[in-house]
Protein backbone atom coordinates (compact mmCIF):
# COMPACT_ATOMS: atom_id res chain seq x y z
CA UNK A 1 0.00 0.00 0.00
CA UNK A 2 1.74 3.24 -1.28
CA UNK A 3 0.25 6.30 0.49
CA UNK A 4 2.90 8.59 -0.19
CA UNK A 5 1.91 9.70 -4.00
CA UNK A 6 -1.83 10.37 -3.00
CA UNK A 7 -0.63 12.28 0.02
CA UNK A 8 1.42 14.73 -2.83
CA UNK A 9 -1.67 14.51 -5.11
CA UNK A 10 -4.18 15.74 -2.58
CA UNK A 11 -5.08 19.06 -3.18
CA UNK A 12 -3.61 20.72 -0.35
CA UNK A 13 -0.40 20.01 -1.53
CA UNK A 14 -0.24 22.13 -4.29
CA UNK A 15 -0.34 25.62 -6.17
CA UNK A 16 -2.56 26.30 -8.48
CA UNK A 17 -2.82 24.70 -11.48
CA UNK A 18 -2.46 21.01 -10.26
CA UNK A 19 1.39 20.84 -10.89
CA UNK A 20 3.35 19.51 -7.81
CA UNK A 21 5.86 21.89 -5.93
CA UNK A 22 7.94 19.90 -3.78
CA UNK A 23 9.27 21.85 -1.06
CA UNK A 24 9.30 21.54 3.10
CA UNK A 25 5.64 22.47 3.39
CA UNK A 26 4.43 20.15 1.27
CA UNK A 27 6.51 17.56 2.55
CA UNK A 28 5.22 18.22 6.30
CA UNK A 29 1.68 18.60 4.93
CA UNK A 30 2.63 14.74 3.23
CA UNK A 31 3.49 13.55 5.95
CA UNK A 32 0.80 14.48 8.33
CA UNK A 33 -1.37 12.46 6.05
CA UNK A 34 0.53 9.46 6.46
CA UNK A 35 0.07 9.54 9.74
CA UNK A 36 -3.25 10.75 10.23
CA UNK A 37 -4.03 7.33 8.13
CA UNK A 38 -1.67 5.30 10.17
CA UNK A 39 -3.49 6.56 13.28
CA UNK A 40 -6.71 6.10 11.53
CA UNK A 41 -5.79 2.27 10.96
CA UNK A 42 -4.54 1.95 14.52
CA UNK A 43 -7.27 2.85 15.84
CA UNK A 44 -9.77 0.36 14.21
CA UNK A 45 -6.75 -2.62 15.44
CA UNK A 46 -7.54 -1.68 18.65
CA UNK A 47 -11.16 -1.49 18.38
CA UNK A 48 -10.91 -5.23 16.93
CA UNK A 49 -8.45 -6.46 19.09
CA UNK A 50 -10.48 -5.11 22.08
CA UNK A 51 -14.12 -6.47 20.86
CA UNK A 52 -12.35 -9.69 20.61
CA UNK A 53 -11.13 -9.95 24.40
CA UNK A 54 -13.76 -8.27 25.97
CA UNK A 55 -16.53 -10.27 24.08
CA UNK A 56 -14.06 -13.37 25.06
CA UNK A 57 -14.24 -12.10 28.51
CA UNK A 58 -17.57 -10.34 29.36
CA UNK A 59 -19.82 -12.34 27.26
CA UNK A 60 -19.57 -16.05 27.97
CA UNK A 61 -23.96 -17.03 27.31
CA UNK A 62 -25.40 -14.63 25.00
CA UNK A 63 -28.54 -14.32 25.72
CA UNK A 64 -31.18 -11.83 23.35
CA UNK A 65 -29.45 -8.67 24.56
CA UNK A 66 -26.73 -7.54 26.98
CA UNK A 67 -27.78 -7.48 30.45
CA UNK A 68 -26.19 -4.90 32.62
CA UNK A 69 -23.28 -6.89 34.67
CA UNK A 70 -22.00 -7.95 30.45
CA UNK A 71 -21.91 -3.94 30.03
CA UNK A 72 -20.44 -2.85 33.24
CA UNK A 73 -17.54 -5.75 32.35
CA UNK A 74 -17.56 -4.42 28.57
CA UNK A 75 -16.59 -1.07 30.05
CA UNK A 76 -14.09 -2.05 32.84
CA UNK A 77 -12.94 -4.24 30.06
CA UNK A 78 -12.12 -1.62 27.26
CA UNK A 79 -10.41 0.62 29.98
CA UNK A 80 -8.33 -2.13 31.57
CA UNK A 81 -7.17 -3.43 28.17
CA UNK A 82 -6.04 0.21 27.06
CA UNK A 83 -4.29 0.71 30.72
CA UNK A 84 -2.65 -2.34 29.60
CA UNK A 85 -1.45 -1.68 26.44
CA UNK A 86 -0.33 1.87 27.42
CA UNK A 87 1.90 -0.71 29.85
CA UNK A 88 3.58 -2.69 27.11
CA UNK A 89 4.05 0.38 25.37
CA UNK A 90 6.39 1.68 28.55
CA UNK A 91 7.88 -1.50 28.82
CA UNK A 92 8.12 -1.73 25.25
CA UNK A 93 9.88 1.77 24.76
CA UNK A 94 12.33 1.36 28.30
CA UNK A 95 13.37 -1.87 27.07
CA UNK A 96 14.28 -0.49 23.20
CA UNK A 97 15.99 3.00 25.20
CA UNK A 98 18.14 0.53 27.50
CA UNK A 99 19.07 -1.84 24.54
CA UNK A 100 20.19 1.31 22.44
CA UNK A 101 22.01 3.05 25.43
CA UNK A 102 24.01 -0.10 25.63
CA UNK A 103 25.07 -0.26 21.88
CA UNK A 104 26.31 3.27 21.79
CA UNK A 105 29.23 2.26 24.32
CA UNK B 1 -2.18 5.69 -8.69
CA UNK B 2 -1.44 8.87 -10.63
CA UNK B 3 2.26 7.80 -12.27
CA UNK B 4 2.55 11.96 -13.32
CA UNK B 5 2.68 13.39 -10.16
CA UNK B 6 5.13 10.68 -8.97
CA UNK B 7 7.61 10.97 -11.87
CA UNK B 8 7.31 14.96 -11.05
CA UNK B 9 7.98 14.40 -7.22
CA UNK B 10 10.67 11.95 -7.98
CA UNK B 11 12.33 14.70 -10.28
CA UNK B 12 12.23 17.70 -7.84
CA UNK B 13 13.41 15.51 -5.39
CA UNK B 14 16.49 14.63 -8.09
CA UNK B 15 17.31 18.08 -7.89
CA UNK B 16 17.52 18.89 -4.51
CA UNK B 17 19.34 16.11 -2.46
CA UNK B 18 18.84 18.00 0.47
CA UNK B 19 14.93 18.15 0.96
CA UNK B 20 15.46 14.28 -0.42
CA UNK B 21 17.27 13.67 2.75
CA UNK B 22 14.79 15.36 4.50
CA UNK B 23 11.64 12.78 3.59
CA UNK B 24 13.93 9.94 3.83
CA UNK B 25 14.39 11.20 7.57
CA UNK B 26 11.18 11.75 8.19
CA UNK B 27 9.35 8.73 6.55
CA UNK B 28 12.34 6.32 8.33
CA UNK B 29 11.08 7.87 11.82
CA UNK B 30 7.44 6.93 10.80
CA UNK B 31 8.52 3.98 10.14
CA UNK B 32 9.83 3.53 13.30
CA UNK B 33 6.77 4.56 15.08
CA UNK B 34 4.43 2.47 13.04
CA UNK B 35 7.14 -0.66 13.67
CA UNK B 36 6.63 0.63 17.16
CA UNK B 37 3.03 0.26 17.46
CA UNK B 38 2.89 -2.87 15.59
CA UNK B 39 4.67 -4.75 18.12
CA UNK B 40 3.25 -2.88 21.29
CA UNK B 41 -0.11 -4.61 19.74
CA UNK B 42 1.33 -7.71 19.01
CA UNK B 43 2.40 -7.62 22.60
CA UNK B 44 -0.18 -6.39 24.05
CA UNK B 45 -2.70 -9.20 22.80
CA UNK B 46 -0.29 -11.76 23.90
CA UNK B 47 0.44 -10.43 27.25
CA UNK B 48 -3.24 -9.81 28.57
CA UNK B 49 -3.91 -13.28 27.18
CA UNK B 50 -1.39 -14.50 29.46
CA UNK B 51 -2.09 -11.93 32.16
CA UNK B 52 -4.99 -10.95 32.26
CA UNK B 53 -8.43 -13.68 33.39
CA UNK B 54 -10.74 -11.10 34.63
CA UNK B 55 -11.08 -7.18 34.73
CA UNK B 56 -11.48 -4.85 37.62
CA UNK B 57 -11.63 -1.25 38.56
CA UNK B 58 -7.57 -0.42 37.80
CA UNK B 59 -5.06 -3.36 37.11
CA UNK B 60 -3.64 -3.88 39.97
CA UNK B 61 -1.08 -7.07 39.98
CA UNK B 62 -1.92 -7.76 36.51
CA UNK B 63 0.57 -3.93 35.56
CA UNK B 64 3.53 -6.63 36.84
CA UNK B 65 2.70 -9.62 34.83
CA UNK B 66 1.78 -7.32 31.79
CA UNK B 67 5.57 -5.42 32.06
CA UNK B 68 7.60 -8.96 33.17
CA UNK B 69 5.82 -10.70 29.78
CA UNK B 70 6.72 -7.69 27.82
CA UNK B 71 9.92 -7.46 28.86
CA UNK B 72 10.54 -11.27 28.54
CA UNK B 73 9.31 -11.57 24.97
CA UNK B 74 12.20 -9.18 24.04
CA UNK B 75 14.92 -11.08 26.11
CA UNK B 76 13.33 -14.31 24.08
CA UNK B 77 13.72 -12.00 20.27
CA UNK B 78 17.60 -11.15 21.64
CA UNK B 79 18.41 -14.67 22.68
CA UNK B 80 16.66 -16.41 19.53
CA UNK B 81 18.81 -13.75 17.71
CA UNK B 82 21.89 -14.54 18.90
CA UNK B 83 21.68 -18.30 18.86
CA UNK B 84 20.59 -18.28 15.44
CA UNK B 85 23.52 -16.45 14.10
CA UNK B 86 25.91 -18.59 15.87
CA UNK B 87 24.94 -20.89 14.63
CA UNK B 88 24.49 -20.41 10.86
CA UNK B 89 25.20 -23.17 8.74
Amino acid sequence: MDYSSSAFSSGGSFGSGGTPTVNKETIEQSLKVLQMQAAIEQQEFLVQTINDKCFKLCVQSPGTSLDGSQQKCLAKCVDRYIDAWNCVSRSVTNKIRQHSGMMQE
Amino acid sequence: MDTGVFEEVAKQLKDNPQLARMLMEEQKKLEAQVQLKTIVNKLSVLCWDKCVDKVGTSLGRQETCLANCAERYLDVDQFIRQRMSGQKK
